[in-house]
């Protein structure tokens, strides 16, 4: 099967993050709902990091290389005067404006035979970077982030709006040729139905009747 | 994911969803098999095991053109023994691609200047 190599790269920038992972997505009971965990910026439980710390994250090196990965590709480096900062707020998406330069133009080159351009897509920055602004032409694919397992291992979503905000993204990406996966889990979304579950007393969170440990 | 059972009934109600929003893949950000994540957080020696089957049947129950994802530690998955796994194969048998977690990997005090001399 073949393994895709999958650059992302993500800005954590404390200072304007407020150490605050979730400022558009404020927790919720937890007796009912879990919080979206923030495995794109890694907020979620920082290590008392400074409050000017710069985080860059690369994502998606294949698991295990193989004759599929591009022979001549080397990991380009970044400088943060290449990248276009996209966003402000918690997460904050930086974008390779020189990407046609360096032969990773989403639609310049056949997707088989280079790296594919990623990211997450949380449903916390549909306020400040709504699917309508995305520049999908910059993705091959987008994940949408998070849909949470529940005791039942159905799926819940961490925020009401997050349905439609997925079948928007969805449609937006398509009609630009971006593809969109769901991503299952995150940082709070871990909780159960991963594992096992201690079904008594989660069955009473969900019921709202006891606070989790 | 303990049971057959539960695999399978996880796999199909992922596979409604999928099917509902039109998807074209699944990531699974499980933080973290074999080890605590988040407080409150249960897992058990058998998680990446356990993972590794409902992969499987997941893998089986999504549309063959689908994408199927993981996000990963910069250490693969801790086998029954708390130690990362040897051998990651099975896994590459079963996902596409893994997303794996740098920003886990704490580097504070590092500024745009160092990333931009060590770079290139």
């Amino acid at each position: 099967m073949r393994l895709a190599v999958a650059i992302e790269l993500v800005l954590c920038l404390w200072a304007a993050a407020g150490h605050n992972p979730m400022p558009h997505n404020p927790p919720r009971d937890e007796g009912v709902s879990f919080r979206a965990g923030l495995p794109v910026t890694g907020v979620s439980n920082p290590p008392s990091p400074p409050s000017d710390c710069l985080d860059v994250a690369i994502h998606g090196l294949p698991i295990i290389p193989t004759p599929t990965t591009p022979p001549n590709y080397t990991p380009r480096g970044w400088t943060i005067t290449d990248l276009q900062v996209a966003m402000d707020g918690p997460a904050i998406f930086l974008l390779p404006h020189h990407s046609k330069e360096i032969g990773l133009e989403a639609s310049a080159m056949d997707r088989s035979s280079r790296p594919l351009s990623m990211a997450y897509y949380p449903d916390w920055v549909a306020g400040e970077l709504p699917p309508e602004r995305v520049d999908f032409s910059r993705y091959d694919w987008l994940d949408f982030a998070f849909a949470m397992p529940n005791a039942r291992f159905g799926l819940e979503w961490d925020d009401d709006d997050a349905p439609r905000l997925l079948s928007r993204l969805v449609s937006l990406a398509h009609g630009s040729g971006t593809m969109v996966k769901l991503s299952i889990g995150g940082w709070t979304g871990s909780r159960c139905a991963f594992s096992f579950c201690r079904s008594a007393s989660f069955t009473n969170q969900l019921q709202g009747t006891s606070r989790p440990p | 994911m303990s049971t057959a059972e539960n695999r399978k009934l996880f796999a199909n109600n992922i596979l409604e969803v999928y099917n509902t929003y039109s998807l074209d893949g699944i990531d699974i950000d499980w933080e973290y098999p074999g080890s605590v994540g988040d407080s409150g957080n249960t897992h058990s020696p058998e998680d990446t095991t356990n993972f590794l089957k409902f992969l499987g049947v997941l893998r089986a129950t999504l549309p063959i053109s689908a994408k199927i994802s993981a996000a990963a530690q910069t250490i693969p998955f801790l086998g029954s023994d708390g130690d990362p796994i040897m051998d990651s194969s099975p896994f590459a048998a079963l996902l596409d691609w893994v997303l794996i977690m740098n920003y886990d990997t704490w580097q504070c005090e590092f500024h745009a200047q160092t990333i931009s001399s060590g770079s290139n």
